[in-house]
């Protein structure tokens, strides 16, 4: 006679234990961003802070998942490259930001045309849309 | 939720573990699901966190200052120093 097991064996099934777990994870974020900082923000320099607060926000399960050494080797090798590829573009960020500011300021001096802070104002915006995806991605790898 | 479905995770890992080492795997999964949850756990406590800081700015109308500013980015330095620490491609994946 085959003793009863005290786990169902359905349980021991690793694809779908991934895929419950993976489905929670999702429907936890999504209940999390109803009130996100990005639609709390109302200016171009709100929205600036509000991604990299979200970045911030979402490093840290992505480096305890990173460190993990209970989480399987792959899935934390795809979170390090996707983290590695996020830096690339949060540094662009940086470097728009300065130009930014420096354009608001010779704009409001009057040493500088509007034109100058247009494209500084776009070039930052879609900085911030770039790098929002690019947490999108690394939220659902998470 | 979050402390009570890690809390009750470990568990069931423990008892798994616990037993002969036919229900190792089982062990394993429940270890895997119970981190999971636990970097839900950090993520969603961060992400609020986020959000509260958000909330002031909107609510003070401003931006963040040099010294917010200066935070914020050695923090994700330091995080993003973290992460490319992890030597992922020794057999294992240890540090």
């Amino acid at each position: 006679m085959t003793p009863k097991r005290l786990i169902d064996p359905r349980l021991t099934d690793p694809f779908r234990f991934f895929i419950f777990f993976m489905l929670f994870g999702l429907v936890a974020l999504a209940a999390a961003c109803a009130n996100s900082p990005l639609s709390l923000a109302e200016t171009v320099e709100q929205k600036y802070d509000a991604v990299r607060l979200t970045y911030d926000a979402l490093l840290t399960p992505a480096v305890a998942a990173i460190e993990d050494e209970a989480l399987p080797i792959e899935a934390r090798r795809q979170i390090q490259s996707l983290v590695q590829q996020s830096a690339t573009v949060y540094a662009l960020g940086i470097d728009l930001y300065v130009e930014y500011r420096a354009a608001r300021a010779a704009f409001a001096a009057g040493d500088s045309p509007e034109s100058r802070l247009r494209i500084a104002t776009d070039n930052l915006e879609r900085w911030a849309d770039r790098l929002e995806t690019v947490l999108d991605s690394i939220a659902l790898a998470l | 939720m979050f402390d009570t479905i890690t809390t009750f995770l470990t568990v069931l890992a423990r008892l798994a573990a616990a037993r002969n080492g036919v229900d190792d795997d089982v062990a394993r999964f429940f270890r895997i699901g119970a981190s999971l949850v636990d970097k839900g756990a950090q993520g969603k406590d961060a992400f609020e966190a986020a959000t509260a800081k958000m909330r002031e700015l909107v609510d003070e109308n401003r931006s963040m200052t040099d010294e917010e500013n200066l935070a914020l980015e050695e923090s994700i330095a330091d995080k993003l120093a973290r992460a490319a620490a992890v030597d992922l491609n020794t057999e294992g994946g240890h540090e």
